[in-house]
């Protein structure tokens, strides 16, 4: 239960420096920091299968391309540059109202409770053949989508005349 | 025939229509088209003459024109005993005279156009000839003076021509203004204009008393202008301006006759109203003897000539005026015959000797010898001279005025001694004796003189020709005419009359008993007076003509301060009120688009900048809506 | 330990995403904020999966695919970022804005 707030504080915390650092790199690390809290909250709600993935796919892979670009796309002149735009006054109220109306609508809902109640073992098991039973269409056309991707990615940014 | 008398009038007025528009092509052959219209025009006459002759009746064509409901108008024709004489006068005459204007207007720049105008005359006399009721009459009437207008001022080149044409036509005028008021009253009492209905009406009485007589002389009025009766007759002799055959057609014979024939068409008023007749007769003895009197001084053939048919045409309205219809009538009609060929020979004259004057003539006899024969015929018929015509027609007239009032026969008979005496002397003074004046004399051609034979052999015959079997008296008659007892007391006193004026010219002129200005020596202020015509027409001057002149100078200034300046301020004002419609329109219709089109721009300009291109924007317009969705679907309901 | 409080938080970590991609101006700090987005709907789903008794632990199922799609997604708009720093040698979002007016 603790672990669970403690988890929860650090993500939103690290959520918000994300989106206010002004060096880009402090922002893709931050970024990462989330990430694993995420990945903890993951592994505190007996989602330990997702939590893992959460980590390889997420932080392994993710931040690393975007650090990548990052770094590629980097100049000297943009450290001294205003991160965020003149938009903000306008963007806080409109997300705070979001967030309020979200969370009173949650307040507002019954919803009957009943516990899940996880495999000693892991999920990974019962992930595994769900994914491959009932799920087994939507886990094919996810993998089509990944080799699209990889592919427009590589079209996207190859170099010029090849 | 008598049921196409129609046409008669449309002939000569196709012939009008031809000469004025292709007259310029034609040139001299505008007259044959003239000729061969009222050629026509006169056979067809004859026919109906004849026709009435054998015992045909009075036939009238009257179709409805206009109809206003309460009242119907017709236009239509009628033809009588009257009418048939009337047509044979005015168709014979103008045939002459379009004969003898082949010569007399030989070589005249404006030919065709005079060949135009007698046609033009022509038909306005015939269709007042044949006229069935006042508009009719009134119209052709109007017609007839604008005729005569163009004719009398045909050399309108010379001052003193287009001066008579205008004085012409403005003394008709004044007659004209009487005559139209008259035939209002005539319509306001009898509620119609056709001669028969009014006859009617007036037996029935709805015009009498002294309405009657006052629309009497109204109408009357008209033919005081027409036929030159004092006190309008002041534009006859001015009218001798005009070409010779002008005055022999028009002044003669046919258009101042016309006041006479309206007399003799209107005689029911007359002959209800004895008020109105004696106004008839007074007048027309007063001219007679008046004109006479300017006769006997007078130089210019032609005005003499002039002052000699006032005086006859003051017989004829005076006959009618005692009662004597039918001796009116047939006195016109020998007078048409005489006059045309008195005036016709004095053309002859001009054409010959080139002068006017006839104290510069004489002893013209020995070069024109037709001319002057069948001037001496003319002068013995106006005389009254038996066999002559005159002498019949005027005898009827004497003896009328014998039997309505003695005054008025002295004065007639008087009339009669100095008609023989003014035409005897100027017989004399042209023809015989010694040429005054070196002239160059020569006769006229065939185309002058054989409408002067016919004519003279027409005023030696047409007067007993007529008294045949009374022929006269049933074609033309009021009533059931009474014939009047022929007293033979009156006929010597006439012929008497006659013979003493010719008697007491040839002792002037002939046989020299009397020197030459012997009367004017001893009266001269007698003289004086009768040469100005008796200061009519300077009084005329003096009372009517300058207050008008003057009156309408002060118009005129009137109009070009005021009216002009009022017209010219309206302009001024125009163009002010222009001049702010200008701004008006360039600041605020102008404005308006501009503005419009402005508004549009800021419009746009404010709402493009929606389109920032920036997706950050557009988002957070979707967040914003996204979090009020779901208020709105979670919190109100 | 109720669900309540998981939607509120995966509701103030959406909000931040939010936030983040409507105001930053580095193309890069967007897509992040983007990934901070899709991570708030994970939680939701996990919370939701471990208090509702989803069936087929269809909580856990979907999450998977998510990540998927994002890795996918941002992958592919990595490449499109470095594409247009080529062109334009910036990669703020200020500066791509053809389609204005």
């Amino acid at each position: 239960m603790l672990l669970l707030l403690l988890f929860a504080a650090i993500a939103i915390i690290s959520a918000v420096l994300v989106v206010s650092m002004k060096n880009i790199m402090h922002c893709a690390l931050f970024l990462a920091l989330f990430l694993l809290s995420v990945a903890g909250i993951f592994f505190c709600l007996d989602a330990d299968f997702l939590g893992i993935v959460q980590i390889l796919v997420y932080v392994g892979g993710i931040i690393v391309l975007i650090l990548f670009a990052v770094m590629l796309t980097s100049r000297v002149s943009s450290a001294l540059m205003e991160q965020t735009n003149e938009q903000k006054g306008l963007a806080i109220t409109a997300c705070l109202l979001l967030s309020a109306a979200i969370t009173a609508a949650a307040f507002k809902t019954n919803l009957v409770t009943s516990f899940y109640g996880a495999d000693p073992d892991g999920t990974t098991r019962a992930t595994g053949e769900l994914l491959l039973t009932v799920y087994a269409l939507p886990f094919e056309i996810a993998s089509i989508v990944l080799l699209v991707a990889l592919i427009g990615a590589i079209v996207l940014a190859g170099k010029k005349g090849e | 025939m008598i049921n196409y008398a129609y046409i008669i009038p449309f002939l000569p007025l196709a012939a009008f229509a031809v000469n004025i528009f292709f007259g310029k092509k034609l040139k001299g052959a505008s007259a044959y088209i003239g000729i061969a219209a009222i050629s026509a025009s006169f056979l067809m006459s004859l026919s109906i003459f004849f026709a009435f002759l054998g015992g045909a009746q009075r036939f009238e064509v009257n179709p409805e024109w206009l109809n206003l409901g309460a009242v119907k108008f017709g236009m239509g024709f009628l033809v009588d005993g009257m009418t048939s004489v009337m047509l044979i006068v005015v168709t014979l005459v103008s045939l002459l005279v379009q004969i003898y204007s082949i010569g007399y207007m030989h070589g005249d720049p404006r030919y065709p156009r005079y060949y135009a105008y007698l046609g033009l005359f022509t038909f306005s006399m015939l269709l007042l000839v044949i006229a069935n009721n006042f508009a009719m009459m009134f119209v052709s009437w109007e017609l007839v003076g604008v005729s005569s207008y163009l004719l009398i001022g045909f050399w309108f080149e010379k001052k003193s021509a287009s001066d008579a044409g205008k004085k012409a036509f403005i003394t008709n005028k004044f007659g004209d203004f009487g005559f139209s008021i008259g035939i209002m009253m005539i319509f306001a009492f009898c509620g119609t204009l056709n001669f028969g209905e009014v006859s009617n009406a007036i037996a029935k009485g709805a015009l009498s008393g002294s309405t009657l007589t006052l629309a009497g002389i109204l109408v009357f009025c008209g033919a005081i202008g027409k036929s030159a009766q004092f006190p309008l007759h002041v534009w006859l002799p001015d009218a001798m301006e005009g070409p010779t055959p002008v005055s022999a057609l028009i002044h003669a014979a046919t258009m101042v006759a016309a006041g006479v024939y309206l007399v003799a068409r209107t005689y029911f008023l007359y002959a209800a109203s004895p008020t109105a007749s004696a106004v008839v007769a007074y007048t027309g003895v007063f001219t007679a003897f008046f004109a006479a009197t300017m006769a006997l001084v007078a130089t210019d053939i032609k005005r003499v000539l002039a002052f000699s048919t006032v005086s006859q045409l003051g017989y004829m309205i005076m006959a009618l005026g005692v009662g004597g219809f039918t001796a009116g009538m047939f006195h016109l009609t020998t007078h048409a015959f005489f006059k045309a060929l008195l005036f016709l020979g004095a053309g002859s004259v001009i054409h010959g000797a080139a002068t006017q004057d006839i104290r510069e003539m004489g002893g013209l006899g020995k070069h024109m010898k037709i001319t002057m024969v069948t001037f001496f015929i003319a002068c013995l018929a106006i005389a009254g001279i038996p066999p002559f015509s005159g002498f019949y027609s005027k005898d009827e007239v004497l003896l009328a005025a014998f039997n309505y009032s003695k005054p008025i026969y002295i004065a007639a008979t008087f009339t009669a001694f100095m008609t023989a005496f003014y035409m005897f002397r100027l017989f004399f003074r042209t023809f015989t004796g010694e040429m005054r004046t070196k002239l160059d004399p020569h006769e006229s051609p065939f185309t002058m003189t054989i409408p002067l034979m016919v004519l003279a052999v027409l005023s030696v015959v047409a007067g007993w020709l007529f008294v045949q079997g009374h022929a006269f008296e049933t074609l033309v008659h009021f009533k059931e005419g009474a014939a009047e007892e022929g007293s033979l007391l009156v006929v010597w006193i006439s012929i008497a009359a006659s013979v003493l004026g010719i008697g007491l010219a040839s002792a002037i002129y002939v046989f020299k008993v009397v020197p030459d200005g012997y009367f004017r020596n001893k009266f001269p202020g007698i003289h004086k007076v009768l040469i100005n015509k008796w200061y009519v027409d300077e009084f005329y001057d003096r009372t009517v003509i300058k207050p008008s002149l003057n009156l309408a100078r002060r118009f005129f200034s009137f109009d070009s301060k005021y009216v002009d300046g009022a017209v010219n301020l309206t302009g001024i004002i125009n163009v002010i009120i222009s001049k702010l419609h200008n701004i008006f329109d360039k600041a605020a219709v102008d404005g308006a688009v501009n503005g419009v089109a402005a508004a549009a721009q800021g419009g746009g300009g404010i709402l493009r900048r929606v389109q920032t291109g920036l997706v950050q924007n557009y988002m957070l317009i979707l967040v914003a809506g996204a979090a009020l969705a779901v208020v709105v679907f979670f919190f109100i309901k | 330990m109720m669900l309540v409080p998981f939607i509120g938080i995966s509701a103030i970590i959406f909000a931040i995403g939010v936030y983040g991609a409507l105001t930053r101006r580095n193309a890069i700090g967007i897509l992040m904020s983007l990934e901070l987005m899709f991570n708030a709907a994970n939680i939701n789903l996990v919370a939701a999966n471990k208090f509702l008794n989803l069936e087929n632990s269809i909580g856990i199922i979907f999450p998977i695919f998510i990540i998927t799609i994002a890795a996918a997604e941002a992958a592919v708009g990595l490449a499109i970022i470095l594409s247009i720093y080529r062109q334009i040698k910036s990669v703020y979002v200020e500066k791509i804005n053809i389609m204005k007016w």
